[in-house]
């Protein structure tokens, strides 16, 4: 079970890893430098969990699951709010991920979903989300 | 948010459908279940302990009061929570009592005169102490259910800090 919890993590890093690509894209560096500077700041932080859920899943002897071919993007995405929106709800949704695998992990690898599950409830509030009783707990 | 009821009756459950599972991912047995009773009971002092902080800070200093509400609102749902699935009385009734706190974070002796700065400072240095607490009880927990509780508490601790770190700004 710890291995297929982390590659549903995988699966979601590479969603968030593109999403935040995408979201980087839509963003103007000179006239919304800070939105511009915590995207990449997040899409920094997902590619370094999606590498690091790589190397465990290699660890364990299996396939690590790939990037899909084409994801859907949230639209609309033409204005900051809505980039900020569709930020906050890939961090609810990392939160959430990171809730089942605390659950299906231990010792190590528990700990490091925990930090991740606080990492995303926190930059989910930077973005606007909403603060919760039990980010991640759902 | 899901209904507290919903959540608590696996808390302590101390297996999943991954007990028994052969890299050992959540051990399920009667042991465990007894230290993660004695680990809620950890977690219900170590929240009570910071909101009773957290009041008396509100109540020394009106002004901090309205930033500081919201985060006294987590902690009582968390300790609801958790009372709920240890069986202990309402935490809110008074455990720890704050008329026997008299220490600040560090064990210094609590100053009433501190200005609302410090106070506020104070708050947040044990929220993220307890956050680290929150987090450790999640990592050492035998049940999965019990360890996502605990790491979804140190994160909605977090986001507090957050809305603290804002309102201070």
């Amino acid at each position: 079970m710890t291995t297929a919890a982390l590659q549903t993590a995988l699966e979601a890093e590479h969603a968030a890893v593109w999403l935040y690509a995408l979201l980087g894209a839509r963003t103007s560096a000179s006239t919304e430098s800070e939105l511009h500077a915590a995207l990449t700041s997040a899409y920094v932080a997902h590619r370094a969990r999606r590498d690091t859920l790589t190397a465990l899943v290699i660890d364990d002897g299996e396939e690590p699951v790939a990037a899909a071919a084409s994801y859907v993007a949230p639209t609309p995405l033409t204005t900051s709010e809505e980039v900020r929106t569709a930020a906050a709800a890939a961090e609810t949704a990392a939160a959430a991920t990171y809730g089942f695998v605390v659950a299906s992990t231990s010792g190590e690898r528990r700990r490091t979903a925990v930090a991740a599950l606080r990492d995303a409830a926190v930059r989910g509030l930077g973005f606007g989300g909403a603060a919760e009783d039990l980010p991640g707990g759902d | 948010m899901a209904p507290a009821a919903l959540v608590v009756a696996p808390l302590l459950a101390g297996c999943d459908d991954d007990a028994g599972s052969s890299d050992g991912v959540v051990t399920a047995t009667g042991d465990g279940t007894s230290a993660d009773v004695a680990r809620v009971d950890e977690a219900l002092a170590a929240i009570g302990t910071a909101r009773t902080q957290a009041a008396a800070a509100g109540t020394t200093h009106a002004t901090l009061a309205p930033a500081l509400a919201p985060l006294l609102a987590v902690h009582d749902a968390h300790l609801d929570l958790l009372a709920d699935a240890s069986g202990a009385d309402d935490p809110t009734d008074g455990t720890p009592s704050a008329t026997t706190d008299t220490t600040g974070p560090a064990g210094t002796p609590a100053d009433p005169v501190l200005d609302p700065a410090a106070a506020l400072a104070a708050v947040r240095t044990t929220e993220t102490t307890l956050a680290g607490t929150l987090t450790d009880l999640a990592v050492a927990a035998d049940s999965g259910p019990l360890a996502r509780t605990l790491a979804a508490m140190a994160a909605g601790v977090d986001q507090q800090l957050l809305l603290l770190a804002r309102a201070s700004a």
